[in-house]
Order: C-alpha cells, then sequence, then structure tokens
C-alpha cells in the first residue's frame, strides 16, 4: 500500500542503485523519478526502454504465447537494468525501471526487493 | 542560393526521416512557416502536407495566445491527442514550426526528446532558407 515516493525511495534503497523510475509505457512518460545522474537521464532511460517492453510484447504476440513478462534483465559492462511490469490493480500499463551498479550490487537480492516493492505499489 | 536550399532541404529531409526511423509512432512530419504555409513535408500517402502546415500554424496561434494570457512566455510546443493518433507542434525558432503526425502508438515521451533535439538542429538551417524567401 506503499504511496509512489515510499516506492521508489525504497527502490533507491536497494544496494547499488542509480536510478529507478516507474513508466506508463502508453506513452513512454515517467510518473516519478528517483536517482539518476548526469550519464544517466531517467526521462530519456524510460522512454527508451518504452519501446523495449513493448518489442518484447510484441514478441509475445507473434510467438501466440499467452503469458505475461514478470521482469526483464539487461546486463551492461558495468550495470544492470531492471525492468519490472506492474500486474497490481490500476498498474496496467506501466513498469518499473531501475538501474544498478553492477560492481555493488546482488542481483538475486535486488530482484526479490523490486518484486516487494512492485507488489506494494498502489497509484 | 539553389545550391545552399537544396543542402538545407537534404539536411532537414534527414531529420525528418531519422525522427520517423527512432520513435515507433511516427507517420511523418511537416516543417511550415508561422504563417501556415508548407515548407516541406515527408508525409507519404494520408493526409493533405498543406492542411497540416495550416494546423500547425493554428495550433501555434493558440499556443502563443494561452502563453500571452497567462504570461508564460513564447510558445514552444503543442500536444494533441486525438482519439486515433497525436499532432505535435514544436516551434523551430521564430519562423517556422515542425509538426509530427503519430498514430495511437506513439512513443510521445520520445518524441519530445528527439523532436526538440531535431527542432534546435532545424533552426540554423532554416534560418538560411527563410531569409532567402522574399514572402517571409
Amino acid at each position: 500500500m506503499a504511496a509512489l515516493d515510499t516506492a521508489l525511495k525504497d527502490a533507491m534503497s536497494i544496494d547499488g542503485a542509480i536510478g529507478v523510475a516507474l513508466v506508463d509505457y502508453s506513452s513512454g512518460m515517467t510518473l516519478g523519478v528517483a536517482g539518476g545522474s548526469q550519464e544517466l537521464d531517467l526521462a530519456v532511460a524510460a522512454a527508451g526502454n518504452t519501446d523495449v517492453v513493448r518489442a518484447k510484447m510484441r514478441t509475445l504476440e507473434m510467438l501466440k504465447i499467452a503469458d505475461g513478462i514478470e521482469d526483464i534483465l539487461i546486463t551492461l559492462d558495468t550495470q544492470y537494468h531492471l525492468i519490472r511490469p506492474l500486474n497490481a490493480r490500476g498498474g496496467k500499463g506501466l513498469f518499473l525501471y531501475l538501474a544498478l551498479s553492477k560492481s555493488r550490487a546482488n542481483l538475486g537480492l535486488a530482484r526479490h526487493q523490486l518484486r516487494q516493492i512492485e507488489s506494494a505499489i498502489e497509484i | 542560393m539553389n545550391d545552399k536550399a537544396d543542402k538545407t532541404f537534404t539536411a532537414a529531409y534527414a531529420e525528418m526521416e531519422s525522427l520517423r526511423q527512432t520513435v515507433s509512432g511516427v507517420v511523418g512530419s511537416v516543417v511550415a512557416g508561422v504563417d501556415g504555409l508548407l515548407i516541406i513535408h515527408d508525409l507519404g500517402s494520408g493526409p493533405e502536407p498543406h492542411d497540416l502546415a495550416a494546423l500547425a500554424a493554428a495550433t501555434s496561434g493558440l499556443g502563443r495566445q494561452t502563453g500571452l494570457a497567462l504570461r508564460q512566455g513564447a510558445f514552444r510546443e503543442s500536444t494533441i491527442r486525438s482519439h486515433k493518433g497525436y499532432f505535435s507542434v514544436y516551434t523551430i525558432g521564430e519562423a517556422a514550426l515542425l509538426a509530427v503526425l503519430g498514430n495511437d502508438g506513439l512513443n510521445v515521451a520520445r518524441l519530445h526528446i528527439e523532436a526538440r533535439a531535431v527542432a534546435g538542429r532545424l533552426a540554423p538551417l532554416l534560418d538560411i532558407h527563410i531569409a532567402s524567401q522574399s514572402r517571409l
């Protein structure tokens, strides 16, 4: 039942978190952001990753896999990017985007924590 | 002068093409003067580009009046979302407008990021072109 700001703050408290955003993938607009840096513009990341989420959803449709996306992991040389669509009521059409520093993050733990944050979000 | 204009158009077409390629949902775009006259477009079949140029000028007129009435300064951009698509207008410098037509699936946040950059790059190109036009 966490409010949006609390959820974003919780996400930033995950070890190694660089930035987090809640994004509407019908428009690519952010509903809220926390963290980020000069190198990581979260508005650009949100708009770009909207295309990633849409592409994966289209692919599932083409493959006729009647399943949902739990999360998407993108591994960079120095970062992890985690994308997690919201399943809660009222959260349809939104996803959480979390960027982590690879050297400082525990991926398994981060994924678990993000799942908990996602299930607690209420819009 | 013609050579210079040709180069301007080639560069502008490339910018519009890149907008269509990089932003999902973009159908095409037009560059128009603030007087509503078409300068260039990259729309294939579909809506009449001259109509879009006129709509862009009308939209910017409304935006300008809004900015004046609310004392929020000069018009910068406006997005209209209808049931089946988007129509976004961005200023290019003082005398020109970039209008982008999008379908229902437009990534409008991405469009804002890319189109602002495109308008910024088109501004110096079109200044040269507009200076060479007697009608403006």
